[in-house]
């Protein structure tokens, strides 16, 4: 409706044509919507998915790709991101002038990582210190361009009613009062001019007071007419956009929940809950609005006269409220809840069904977003973003294959230079570790098979990389040691750029404890 | 299957239990409580006991005697006082706002206020309502608003906008910059203005001007979110709550409020008692924020000189002024109390300062009509305190909410009586005096003793009277009519359990201990018990068992009594000397061993004797047996000397050839033949195993194996004569040469402790000669602590009784007739200083022992005299005035409680203690 009014056209990547029908065949099948294959075949053409079933007619002139022993599942779809961001938050606290658009680094880490954990839709959103952010938009991790990597621009626009370093809730609140109530000015007196402006056109005269001509105005207003600082919020109001409230606490729900029903946006709002927000849950059964959960799963609270502690699985009483929720991963975190298969198993783990976990990552943040007939699951018609991974998604030992965003082989485990650097690295150096002219072949062989392994594959498969670090020149060795003899491997970029990087010497835990039982 | 659908009734059950309690948790139920204080003008200051009635968060009802709603349940507190939940019209739960602007009004402090905070520690003080304002920093700060700390969240909020937050006094406003919008290098930053007011002087102006500018409407002027704001309060008529400490402020107050025809109220009122007048005819409330430094003694009050110094408050100048206390804004809101307490102190007296936190705040609130005092109608929001709210120990037992718990004292098993009189022991008596009771113990008595937070208080009021619990000497609790005599070997203790009715009946009636008896004694002697009357198990019900060995020598010739209780101290002596002769033995050898010298070599003694006779069987005798084997080279030839006792085989290895010997044991089964040898030598392997068949007559044959190893075996009977062995039956040393400590004997286990003096003897006596003789045994020869059960004529013996500190436990019946007179023996023994105890001589009729005594009393004994006899003097008797009798630090928290004396009004029970935990009547 209101989405299908802002632009939908889906901006490819391309850098070389992605072969036209690719057929991923013999993988077990998770769609998500539906019952699981478990043997089948998923074809996309022309970065469509036009077939999901067991027995699929493939197309004779279509890339055939077998992924039998894997499984195929939708992309992740992280709801609430703003990682990618160069800065992540605007000093003041009202810009819903502002469009994540500027801030966007294509070549951030995070988009890499995003990529790497089988994330391939991203909501991309201001971060929580704000009272009214700037506009989201929908981008996948590939591509070199805010453009290229856009979905879908202009979703929803950042709110929060939780406090931070520059704003307390009191002033919080004023804001965000002063700002609609300043809005309702501004529009009062623009629905005055319009009247009087469209009287003029008419040519007749005006015989209403100011009252009236506001309120026979009203109508009148269009979106140009409004300037920059109000054209969003006047859309917001005519609930033509979405509101994604930030409430971190949960005594920040209910004026988030009245300053949406207020304004006129309550039934495009959605509520980013932080740590302790779901504590509101009685509110939020009323309310019957989606919400985002925190990263951290487990809500710990202390007695403050006992001392006693308490932990509370937010999930599961969202689920029993009977709420529609999304799930984030722990962007920038260390351990499994920055995977977001983890953060579903977790809820099946403590009782939620396995399907509603699997759509808390995938399809529920897809309807959220209103792109819920385009993106979230494996089906006829919808955009192919599928990931192929070695095992469940809810099974921690699973990682991802390879990643296909609408055709592109987007990411190949294979081929992941970052991968191989930490992987390969360990074996490299603890054989390099002893005297260095009895590891000086090693490398060299190493360095031939990946010559050679390479070529083979890359005609095949175009992978895109996003983080394209820039090349580093082998650090020289500081040392009187012959230059010739490389202390470290120079990984061959497998984007076929003809980009090298050096792997630094690095302090290594593994190689270092073997190095010291050797000696 | 079977096993689950028994369990689905069950569950059924579970749920319905839990669906009742639920549905009755909201908010409505009945409440009974020792005293209520409704602080309304309307009703009693104190009620006491009385009654609320509460249904769905609201009081319906208050009173002293009202009829219980069937529908509702009942809470009990019948030592709590009920008071409504404090109320600091004032509190920094909020903080200040961080805007620029010196007059804002459209800072609402209720954004600031997290309606799902836990207020737990501010509750447990007893404040529930709280106003929280904007901040106390800029002129005009914004909008105030009270809110309960408890209840659901959404339902916390009093009053959204309760007043505009005005401050006097010393500030600086800061500076105002406005900047333009879009940025750009073609509009210059204007320099930033002090905003007005810029002084102090100006404060008023400043208000004035800012009231005036948003009220004028003409010309129109640029929309202002803050100036709307305030026309918009101003239009609403929100009363001003103005912060105020000099006399010039505070009149200057008076004077605003008087010409902008407003209403408002004083907050802080530092100097508010040198313009006390002006401040009545103005009928301005005040809400004094006394500086009490609490928690730091040397801290300075304030860099402000003008701020209420609450020792120097002079309270009799502000007669008449609608007064409330609140914490000043630095000092955390849980003081409430304590301000009150200390106001009281300094003349405010306890009726004002209770007003003054919360039926006063609640009118100054302008929320009177829901909280702050206790009429039908209001709010359920109220306390349960363990005594009178401005007492300083008085701690918040439990805390309602719009009728719903909000906060409740974690369970502590701290417990304080408090009572007009302890009588502690005879001669120990305090007035107005205190317990401490935790873990079951007596932790302090005194005057006043401490009051951990969270304790619970028992307060008896100053007719109270305390003492130590009642002890019954002799009774036959549990035996539920079993009349057969007690070996000594056995444990009265197993009959007891968790307690039950009867024990419960004897426990309301005063009695907390009992002496348990059997009704008939072996000659040997009977155990005794002493068994608490509550408890939830054995191990907290038992004080001492077996706490006496019990005689019965009452119808005994006199002259045969010497040789009768012989026998059993023979047997206890010689069984005292085994121990002490393992201990002296184990002594010795832990210093040999300590100075490394070789111990003993293990030897054994034969202890006991296996003396059979019968007629040949085809076990019995002496049997030369034969082992072969490769390993062992030599044959070895053994003699077994054996006995059938039924099937079974006991005997012993008498010799070997290869010198060691050892003990037999086994079963014949047929023909065949299983024994057990242990051998008796240090490096033994473990016990051989003999299996043989009896092949032919006096002829054995099978195998002897000792661990992995069998060896062929073949014996001939060359004796069918039993032979008299010695069986030895344990080794005294162990490997290493440790002597190994005698058996212990049920039995024999009393006379060892009575010998060594840890337990009485109780004997019953019925004669003069009986109890000389008694006394020549026992006390004389054997220095044993001994107490005459009935024992009719021991008057004729008092001075020797009263020498040697022998209790008597008087007949059951304790005035008899003697010469046709009524002859009181308790009074008679007690005048001569001889103990005396009561006894029952019943099973569970031990509770009409309390009324025997007062027939005693009636008949001429003291009744201090009487409550000795009941308490210590038992608990000597017994030896158990370690652990019961008294109220002393260290006891058992065994207690009753009565209004009165009970022996010299016949004081009525209100309250019995055991182990620290009331039993309730």
């Amino acid at each position: 409706m209101w989405m299908a009014a802002l632009i939908g056209g889906m901006v490819l990547p391309s850098q070389a044509e992605p072969p036209a029908k690719i057929a991923l065949q013999g993988g077990r099948i998770i769609p998500v919507a539906g019952p699981d294959i478990e043997s089948g075949t998923v074809l996309i053409e022309n970065g469509r998915i036009t077939a999901v079933g067991p027995d699929v007619e493939v197309p004779y002139d279509a890339m055939v790709v077998d992924v039998s022993g894997k499984v195929l599942f939708p992309g992740y779809v992280s709801p609430h991101f703003f990682q990618g961001l160069d800065r992540s938050n605007e000093s003041l606290p009202v810009t819903p002038y502002l469009d994540v658009y500027d801030a966007m680094d294509p070549s951030s880490r995070n988009f890499e990582e995003a990529l790497r954990d089988g994330v391939l839709t991203i909501h991309l959103i201001q971060g929580n210190s704000c009272a009214i952010g700037a506009m989201s938009r929908l981008v996948h991790p590939i591509g070199r361009t805010p453009d290229e990597m856009t979905i879908r621009p202009g979703l929803a626009l950042k709110l929060s009613t939780s406090p931070y370093s520059q704003l307390d809730r009191m002033s919080l609140m004023a804001t965000l009062r002063e700002t609609f109530l300043e809005l309702d000015d501004y529009l009062a007196n623009l629905a005055e001019s319009r009247y009087e402006a469209q009287l003029q056109e008419e040519q007749k005269e005006l015989k209403v007071g100011p009252d009236q001509a506001r309120e026979l105005g009203r109508p009148l207003i269009r979106d140009q007419d409004c300037d920059d600082r109000h054209r969003n919020l006047f859309q917001l109001t005519q609930g033509r956009l979405a509101a994604w409230i930030y409430c971190g606490m949960a005594t920040d729900v209910s004026p988030a929940l009245a300053l949406a029903r207020e304004r006129g946006f309550f039934d495009q709002t959605v509520l980013v809950l932080g740590p302790e927000a779901f504590r509101a849950v009685s509110e939020l059964k009323r309310a019957k609005r989606p919400v985002i959960l925190p990263e951290n799963l487990l809500y710990q609270q202390r007695d403050p006269i006992t001392g006693d502690l308490q932990e509370t699985f937010i999930p599961k009483v969202i689920h029993e409220a009977g709420l529609l929720f999304a799930l984030q991963p722990d962007v920038g975190g260390s351990l499994g809840e920055r995977n977001l298969g983890y953060q579903a198993a977790r809820c099946v783990r403590h009782g939620i069904p396995r399907q509603t976990a699997l759509e808390a990552i995938t399809l529920n943040p897809a309807r959220m977003l209103g792109v819920a007939d385009q993106l979230g699951s494996l089906e006829v018609g919808k955009a192919a973003y599928v990931l192929v991974l070695s095992g469940d998604p809810l099974e921690f030992n699973s990682w991802v294959e390879q990643a296909y965003i609408r055709g592109v082989l987007a990411y190949d485990r294979q081929q992941d230079p970052r991968l191989k650097e930490l992987l390969g690295l360990p074996a490299k150096q603890a054989a390099a570790v002893p005297p260095k002219s009895e590891s000086a072949p090693e490398p060299a062989e190493d360095q031939a098979k990946e010559q050679a392994e390479e070529p083979a594959k890359e005609p095949a498969e175009e992978p895109k990389e996003p983080a394209k670090e820039p090349a580093k020149e082998p650090v020289p060795e500081p040392s009187d040691e012959p230059a010739k003899e490389p202390v470290h491997d120079p990984v061959v970029d497998p984007s076929g750029s003809g980009m090298t990087r050096s792997v630094a010497p690095r302090w290594n835990p593994l190689t270092a404890a073997r190095g010291g039982e050797a000696v | 299957m079977r096993g689950k659908s028994q369990w689905i009734p069950l569950h059924i059950t579970i749920m319905l239990t839990c669906t009742f309690v639920w549905a009755s948790e909201p908010g409505s139920f009945v409440l009974r409580a020792g005293r209520i204080m409704p602080v309304s003008p309307g009703l009693p200051w104190e009620i006491s006991p009385g009654v609320i009635v509460v249904r769905d968060g609201r009081i319906v009802e208050l009173g002293a005697d009202l009829e219980v709603p069937p529908d509702l349940p009942v809470i009990e507190y019948p030592h709590g006082t009920i008071v409504p939940g404090l109320i600091a019209a004032s509190a920094n739960l909020v903080g200040a706002h961080q805007g620029d602007e010196s007059i804002a009004a459209g800072y609402r402090a209720v954004d600031g206020f997290d309606r799902y905070g836990d207020y737990q520690r501010i509750l447990a003080d007893g404040v529930t309502t709280v106003h929280v304002n904007p901040g106390g920093h800029r002129l005009l700060t914004g909008q105030g608003a009270v809110v309960k700390l408890g209840g659901e969240a959404d339902e916390r909020v009093v009053r959204e906008a309760a007043d505009l937050t005005v401050n006097l006094g010393p500030y600086r406003p800061p500076l105002d910059v406005t900047y333009s919008f879009p940025a750009s290098a073609d509009v210059a930053i204007p320099e930033a203005q002090r905003q007005r007011p810029s002084s102090r002087m100006g404060q008023f102006l400043g208000l004035e001007e800012a009231v005036h500018e948003a009220l004028d409407t003409q010309p129109s002027p640029a929309w202002s979110f803050h100036r709307a704001a305030l026309a918009q309060a101003w239009t609403d008529q929100l009363p001003l709550r103005i912060q105020a400490d000099r006399v010039a402020d505070l009149l200057g107050s008076v004077r605003f409020l008087r010409d902008w025809q407003r209403s408002g109220y004083v907050v802080g009122g530092g100097e508010a008692d040198q313009v006390g007048g002006p401040l009545h005819e103005a009928g301005l409330a005040l809400v004094l924020q006394p500086r009490e430094p609490l928690r730091a003694p040397g801290a300075d009050l304030g860099t402000d000189p003008s701020a209420l110094d609450a020792t120097n408050c002079n309270f009799t100048a502000l007669e008449g002024i609608q007064l409330a206390l609140s914490p000043a804004a630095d000092a955390p809101v849980g003081d409430l109390r304590l301000l009150a307490v200390r106001a009281a102190q300094r003349g405010l007296g306890e009726r004002r300062a209770l007003e003054s936190i919360t039926r006063i705040p609640a009118e100054v609130l302008g929320v009177s009509n829901r909280v702050g005092s206790l009429e039908p109608g209001k709010d359920a929001d109220f306390l349960v305190l363990t005594g009178r709210p401005l007492d300083v120990t008085t701690h918040v037992t439990r805390v309602f909410v719009n009728g719903r718990t909000a906060f409740e004292a974690p369970v502590s098993d701290s417990l304080v009586i408090k009572a007009g009189r302890i009588w502690t022991k005879p001669g120990g008596e305090f007035t107005h005096g205190e317990i401490l009771i935790e873990g079951g113990k007596i932790v302090a008595v005194g005057p006043s003793v401490p009051h951990p937070r969270f304790a619970r208080v028992i307060d008896a009021g100053p007719d109270g009277f305390v003492s130590p619990g009642f002890i019954d000497g002799f009774s036959h609790l549990g035996l539920k009519g079993d009349r057969s005599a007690v070996d000594i070997a056995l444990r009265l203790s197993k009959l007891f359990g968790a307690a039950d009715v009867p024990d419960l009946r004897l426990c309301r009636a005063g009695m907390t201990t009992v002496l348990v008896a059997p009704y008939a004694v072996t000659p040997n002697g009977s155990p005794m018990a002493a068994v608490k009357t509550a408890g939830s198990t054995r191990a907290e019900r038992i004080v001492g068992d077996p706490v006496c060995v019990l005689l019965d020598v009452s119808g005994l010739d006199p002259l045969a009594i010497a040789e009768t209780l012989g026998k059993p101290i023979a047997a206890g002596q010689k069984y005292v000397e085994s121990w002490a002769n393992y201990e002296k033995q184990l002594k010795e050898f832990l210093e040999k061993k300590k100075s490394g010298e070789p111990s003993e070599t293990p030897g054994q003694k034969s202890q006991e004797e296996v003396k059979e006779t019968k007629g040949p069987d085809p076990v019995t005798g002496t049997w030369e047996a034969t082992v072969r084997g490769t390993p062992l080279g030599d044959a070895v030839t053994m003699r077994l000397e054996m006995q059938l006792i039924g099937v079974n085989v006991r005997g012993r290895i008498a010799s070997t050839s290869v010198g060691v010997t050892g003990s037999l044991s086994g079963t014949l089964a047929g023909k065949h033949l299983s024994l057990v040898a242990e051998i008796n030598h240090p490096q033994a392997p473990g016990p051989l195993a003999i299996e043989v068949d009896l092949v032919e007559e006096d002829l054995f044959r099978g195998t002897v194996s000792a661990q992995e190893m069998a060896f062929p075996v073949e014996g001939r009977r060359t004796d069918k004569n039993p032979v008299e062995i010695e069986v030895a039956q344990r080794r005294l040393r162990g490997k290493d040469g440790r002597p190994l400590p005698p058996k212990v004997d049920p039995a024999l286990e009393p006379l060892k402790a009575l010998l060594e003096k840890r337990i009485p003897a109780v004997v019953r006596v019925s004669t003069p000669a009986q109890i000389r003789e008694v006394l020549d045994l026992l006390v004389d020869k054997h220095q044993l602590q001994v107490t005459l059960l009935d024992a009719p004529g021991a008057a004729a013996l008092a001075p020797r009784l009263n020498e040697k500190k022998v209790a008597v436990i008087v007949p059951p019946n304790p005035v008899r007739s003697r010469h046709n007179q009524d002859y009181l023996q308790a009074d008679d023994l007690a005048r001569q200083g001889v103990p005396i105890v009561f006894q029952s001589n019943v099973e569970d009729g031990g509770r009409h022992l309390p009324a025997v005594v007062t027939y005693a009393v009636e008949q001429g004994l003291a009744a201090d005299q009487a409550l000795a006899a009941l308490t210590v003097d038992a608990a000597r008797a017994f030896k158990i005035d370690q652990r019961v009798g008294s109220i002393e630090p260290g006891k058992d928290a065994d207690l009753v409680i009565f209004r009165g004396h009970p022996f010299r009004s016949a004081g009525q029970i209100l309250s019995v203690v055991v182990g620290g935990k009331e039993v309730t009547p």
